[in-house]
């Protein structure tokens, strides 16, 4: 451009060092263009960080879940099974004291009389299976 | 005709010009590291909060749930309760009057949170007194279930017998997992 403006119109030497209008477009264009580059670069840096506030943070430890329902229902099945088994504990069979006393037979020698029951893991009922 | 003077100004401007973009592109760089180093910031503050956030959520959630958490470990047999837990299961069958003797006792490695401990009782006693310490075993107020039963039966028609064996299999809690 510069080129341009000084070797403009050859054939005719331009013998005028100032062109006060032509210098104050050329002025007022970059002017322009300054403002225009200007504006595009704090647009993009604007953009850029405009949603800073947004960030999210980010939690990598695993939060354990409580599970209030389970817990509540776990209470109230030991609860009812505490109440139970004091209730059990509480009342003692009256059965005469020979009980305790050996009978004189065992698993071998009862034979007919006796009955040899085997349950299998599983099979009780009535009690709390682990999971 | 190009002067001095033009000349000098000519240069100056392409001097300034080169100096301002060099200036400007300092500038840009410096901002966009600045930039860099504000969305790190930006993002470990971000986390901070984050996990203050799950802290307190947390710790209100240990304090809420405080008591129902302390009924229910009652509830789950521990090493240091194991000894206190037999001498239980002796006075029961004191209670009902049966002759019980711990056979065996032998902890299950597990995975997770419990292990197993696997109690063998030999009994032996009136019929419906070992029925009722077998109900008692299945109501224990622990996590525990009875896993295995073998009895005989004396089928007398006064004072009938049982003995034989019950396996009373107990969740065991481990702190240190």
């Amino acid at each position: 451009m510069v080129t341009d403006v000084f070797h403009r119109s050859q054939g005719y030497p331009d013998r005028q060092l100032l062109h006060p209008q032509r210098e104050w477009g050329i002025g007022v264009l970059m002017f322009i263009v300054v403002v225009m580059a200007g504006s595009a670069f704090v647009a993009t840096i604007f953009v850029q960080y405009r949603d800073l506030s947004l960030a999210q943070g980010n939690v990598e430890e695993s939060i354990p879940q409580y599970r209030a329902v389970i817990v509540q229902d776990a209470l109230e099945l030991y609860r009812a099974r505490t109440e139970e088994y004091q209730q059990l504990r509480g009342e003692v069979i009256s059965v005469p004291d020979e009980t305790t006393s050996s009978t004189g037979t065992s698993t071998d020698s009862i034979g007919s009389e006796a009955e040899e029951r085997t349950r299998v893991p599983g099979e009780v009922t009535g009690g709390l299976q682990a999971e | 005709m190009i002067t001095r003077k033009t000349k000098v100004v000519g240069i100056g401007a392409l001097v300034f010009l080169v100096t301002t973009s060099i200036v400007l592109f300092a500038m840009w760089r410096y901002v966009e590291t600045k930039g860099a180093e504000l969305l790190d910031h930006s993002k470990e503050i971000a986390d901070h909060q984050a996990r203050q956030q799950t802290y307190s959520d947390l710790e209100e959630l240990v304090n809420s749930t405080k008591d129902a958490r302390d009924e229910l470990s009652t509830y789950v047999l521990t090493e240091d309760k194991t000894i206190d837990f037999l001498a239980t299961v002796e006075q029961v069958a004191i209670e009902q009057g049966i002759v019980m003797t711990t056979n065996s006792l032998e902890v299950v490695e597990q995975e997770g949170l419990f292990n197993t401990l696997v109690i063998s009782f030999s009994v032996e006693g009136a019929t419906e007194r070992v029925d009722t310490m077998v109900h008692i075993f299945e109501t224990l107020p622990y996590h525990a279930f009875v896993s295995d039963i073998l009895f005989s039966y004396d089928q007398k028609p006064v004072n009938p017998t049982t003995e034989g064996t019950i396996e009373l299999t107990v969740s065991l809690l481990q702190y240190d997992r």
